[in-house]
């Protein structure tokens, strides 16, 4: 009888149990079937090839890195190759032909005298001999150097007379971020920092009284959200927007303010006000937008 | 052609080694010529020969250059085959006789499932070979030695590393590791240790059945199911050591099982070198040994009758003792003797946190508020977070096992219930006569020990409890072919298609590769392996400091890298200088070197920004060692190094100029 009872009971529980397991962890399942979608979503390694009168000299596969030049457009391979073959190439940099993913190109190598640099597709690949760790490292030190930030300043003169700063409510310079981001939500985003809301308060130090245009580039987080200056302020007009664009899986709204504001001898503080934000994950401000560019020129 | 070569002699020497510990398995199981028996047997031994042939040979020869390994393996091998070669028997009779029972089952579900299984082995070898080291205990304590001990060509007592665990744990599974980068020089291979201990899970439970009279059929298919457990596929091709641990135990404990059916002490010797395997991989293994033992020694006097009736046994007890105990000195005696030395050997002084707990660092048992080794609040807690554990719905499936168990449908469906039933049975006088109550026995105890031991109040520690699944998993054939359920035709199937459902669902859920990008990962597989390395593959740094080992990746290997890590690191970060993760900056042929200025405070840091200056001593030092490339991140945070001489490569890794 009691071997029956148990054996009834253990029929009973294997399917029971199996069914409360699955349906506990079905989304294990869906994961893995996600992982794969976004496996095969990926993009192998580019194929480039330098070569000579028909004669292949290198072929390398170029791996993603992530790591952008300073314009923050073209991702950063270097590549050490042989003492030998650098010098062929270096002797011949105007003949050398180059073969990019199985398409030819025409772009130039430039021999800058530590190392070859060429600019490719999405790439910027530098040739540098094996083993040359401080040319290396220059390359690198230097591409990050020349990185620009949000801010920028167009105009010698006027340049010269101003200094800008961001004060408290912006989040630190990131990006630019590949498609292949692990981030979902930084997917394809450009360089640029978070702004926080309500306010972003930004100073700008004027050595004379003057009129200055300000152009704003930002990513906004939804159509209907307002955004204004505070402070001196002559005139500000929305000049374009765009409709959604999608950042991995959130929605931006690229839009552009031009703002003219008048700066006296001093510190001028301005707020960019926001109808709306939400609070940030990964950084200490709400965010209000993704600020990409805002440059500060003389012109109307 | 230098590929060739480290091929043609990988295969040599593994395959001097295996036939050499298939031609030792022979005497050992003269009484017994089941093919799982000789599996173990002889996969154990290789296990064991290859790791002794390293520990000797860097701890007293201070050589373990290639071809010193190389020939001194071959000629042990040589010397092996020599003196088994009366008792060997043909290799290939024993799989045609395994092959043939395979086919007179005629059993569908059988074959379906084995099918299945030798392609997860296949998707399993692939992963090793594809994958990097990429768990994070790894990085720090679980391969980082192999790099040192090769880059000295010895295994010496201590090194001078920042993560000073990897001078106090046993690193068995570290020297398997060696073993398989050292005939190539590349660490493709360095995840296959685990992958080898997996695959013997399957003849360890099929004896587990068989000593249970389960059928040929389905003891196999327990066997497979067991090997399908999600813990077992993830943990399989990593450089971890839980699996190695329980595999190697559980080996022993099927030995000893099987000298309680058949009185053949050469079993006891086998398991004697299965435990002294276990000795070398976690600091609780000498308490699982002890709970193992002493439940041995219990059934052995219960049933004293029945196996003393035969003269010599005392004689074969003894002979076993003395080789069990020549054994763990060979394998794992280095470890015993460096925790003696350090003060923390768990023979002298078993691990606070307790026995069947991982022995964890100070830091780790301080985060899990352990007070003292046992308490009823342990109990309490561990009980009530019992089910909602092994149901593995609080997390995803990784190798960490963070705050689920990993143990799979399997585990719920058919472990969960023989749980039940062992806990019941145990009580019943006539059951002692059965050899497998041991391994249940052994289970349960160690299954309570586990319950009542503070330190398992923690999100990562069923990763040591893996034993229970593969027992009561084991177990559960037994008592559904007792219970009469397995032979009939209707509760047979259904147990088939759970068996089944287990399997795909195991399968398909540990199928993308983990720990990293997805994304990314085709480019990973098809860029140039040079840049294939943990530091290029991990998701752990894709957040917070990717550029990093990008940029690393395009350095030369020739240039060393100087990790500051100082005490001071201890207070900035959670995970501070005793858990630097070392291996991400290692290219795969382990050229890189790595010096670690650890011992002393020279940063002068402000912790509210984590920027700091480096003191003039630090430079002196950096440019005496002609170190340029220098990082000051301990694991996955870095300091922001505030001083000309030291220009940003990318955040927390710096070129330290020096001198003009």
């Amino acid at each position: 009888m009691i071997v029956r009872i148990a054996k009834a009971a253990m029929m009973l529980l294997i399917p029971g149990l199996l069914g409360l397991y699955v349906s506990l962890n079905y989304g294990k399942l869906l994961g893995a079937a996600y992982q794969v979608r976004l496996i095969n979503e990926g993009e192998p390694s580019a194929i480039w090839a330098l070569g000579l009168d028909g004669v292949a000299l290198i072929s390398r596969a170029l791996p993603t890195t992530g790591i952008f030049d300073s314009s923050a457009q073209h991702q950063i391979n270097v590549e050490g190759i042989p003492e030998r073959i650098y010098e062929r190439i270096q002797a011949h940099t105007d003949h050398v032909t180059q073969v990019y993913n199985l398409k030819a190109q025409t772009s130039r190598l430039v021999d800058s005298g530590k190392f070859l640099a060429t600019q490719i597709a999405d790439r910027r690949v530098y040739l540098v001999r094996e083993g040359d760790t401080e040319t290396i490292a220059s390359i690198f030190w230097d591409e990050r150097r020349r990185a620009r930030d949000v801010v920028a300043c167009s105009g010698r003169k006027l340049c010269r007379t101003i200094r800008f700063d961001l004060l408290h409510g912006w989040g630190e310079p990131m990006g630019p971020f590949l498609k292949s981001d692990i981030e979902a939500a930084r997917r394809g985003m450009p360089r640029g920092r978070w702004m926080g809301g309500p306010a972003a308060k930004f100073r700008i130090l004027s050595k004379r009284p003057q009129d200055v245009t300000v152009d704003f580039m930002v990513l906004r987080l939804s159509a209907d959200q307002d955004m204004k200056f505070k402070g001196a302020v002559i005139g500000q007009k929305m000049t374009f927007q765009r409709a959604a664009t999608q950042f991995g899986s959130q929605s931006l709204y690229p839009t552009q303010y031009r703002v003219r504001v008048h700066l006296a001898a001093g510190d001028n503080e301005f707020e960019l006000l926001s109808s709306k934000w939400r609070s940030g994950k990964d950084t200490r401000v709400g965010l209000a937008g993704y600020a990409v560019k805002m440059k500060v020129s003389s012109g109307e | 052609m230098n590929e060739l070569v480290s091929w043609g002699l990988f295969i040599l020497v593994n395959g001097l080694a295996i036939k050499s510990s298939y031609s030792a398995a022979a005497f050992l199981n003269r009484s017994d010529r089941s093919f799982a028996l000789s599996a173990v047997t002889t996969g154990v031994i290789y296990l064991a020969v290859i790791t002794a042939t390293i520990m000797v040979l860097g701890t007293i020869f201070q050589a373990i250059d290639r071809t010193t390994v190389a020939s001194v393996s071959a000629a042990i091998s040589v010397a092996m085959i020599i003196v088994f070669r009366r008792k060997r028997r043909p290799f290939h009779s024993e799989i045609a006789h395994a092959w043939m029972v395979l086919r007179r089952e005629g059993d569908i579900f059988l074959y379906l499932l084995v099918a299945i299984f030798l392609l997860q082995a296949i998707i399993l070898i692939v992963k090793v070979a594809w994958l990097p080291p990429h768990v994070w205990d790894v990085f720090y304590y679980h391969i980082t030695p192999a790099v040192e001990w090769y880059q000295r060509g010895e295994i010496p007592l201590t090194l001078d590393v920042a993560a000073q665990n990897m001078n106090r744990v046993p690193l068995g599974g570290t020297v398997l590791s060696y073993w398989f980068f050292i005939f190539f020089g590349d660490d493709f291979l360095v995840n296959l240790p685990q992958t080898l201990w997996a695959l013997l899970l399957v003849p360890i439970t099929y004896l587990l059945g068989r000593l249970g009279g389960v059928g040929r059929a389905w003891a196999i298919k327990f066997a497979i199911l067991v090997f399908f457990i999600p813990f077992v596929l993830m943990q399989a091709i990593t450089c971890k050591d839980h699996l190695a641990l329980t595999a190697s135990f559980l080996a022993g404990v099927i030995m000893l099982c099987q000298y309680l059916r058949n009185q053949d002490y050469r079993m006891l010797i086998t398991a004697g070198i299965a435990f002294a395997l276990t000795l070398g991989y976690k600091r609780a293994a000498p308490a699982f040994l002890a709970v193992a033992l002493v439940l041995f020694l219990i059934l052995l006097w219960i049933n004293r009758g029945r196996i003393f009736a035969h003269g010599r046994q005392l004689q074969g007890l003894a002979v076993a003792a003395v080789i069990s105990v020549v054994s763990a000195f060979l394998v794992s005696g280095f470890w015993i003797y460096r925790g003696i030395v350090s003060g923390r050997s768990a023979i002298v002084l078993p691990p606070r946190q307790g026995i069947a707990s991982d022995a964890a660092s100070a830091a780790a048992a301080a985060g899990a508020h352990a007070h003292g080794r046992f308490s009823l609040d342990a109990l309490v807690y561990n009980a009530k977070a019992f089910f909602g554990r092994v149901l593995d719905f609080h997390g995803a499936y990784t190798a960490d096992l963070s705050r689920i168990s990993g143990f799979g449908p399997q585990f719920t469906v058919f472990g969960l219930v023989a749980l039940f039933f062992a806990v019941v049975i145990v009580f019943r006088r006539r059951e002692y006569r059965r050899p497998e109550l041991l391994a249940v026995l052994v289970g349960l105890a160690l299954f309570g020990a586990f319950l009542i031991t503070n330190y398992n109040a923690n999100t990562n520690s069923y990763r040591i409890l893996v034993f229970l699944p593969i027992i009561m998993i084991g177990y559960a054939g037994v008592l559904l072919w007792r219970l009469r359920c397995l032979q009939s035709r209707w509760s047979g199937g259904m147990v088939n298609i759970a068996m089944l459902i287990c399997v795909l669902w195991s399968m398909l859920t540990v199928l993308p590769p983990a720990l990293t990008n997805p994304m990314q990962f085709k480019a990973y597989v098809t860029a140039p392996s040079s840049y294939q390395t943990t530091g290029t593959y991990t998701q752990f740094f894709s957040l917070f400091r990717p550029d990093f080992y990008r940029v690393l990746a395009a350095m030369p290997a020739s240039e060393p890298v100087g990790i500051v890590s100082p005490p001071l690191f201890n207070k900035l970060f959670r995970k501070g200088q005793i858990e630097t993760w070392s291996y991400p900056y290692y290219d795969r042929n382990w050229e890189r070197r790595l010096v670690y200025f650890h011992d002393r405070d020279i940063l002068k840091c402000n912790p509210a920004n984590l920027t700091c200056l480096p003191s003039p001593q630090l430079k002196a030092d950096l440019e005496k060692k002609q170190i340029h490339l220098v990082s000051t991140c301990p694991t996955n945070r870095c300091v922001v190094l505030n001083d000309p001489d030291f220009y940003e490569l990318a955040p927390g890794f710096y070129y330290f100029r020096g001198r003009p």
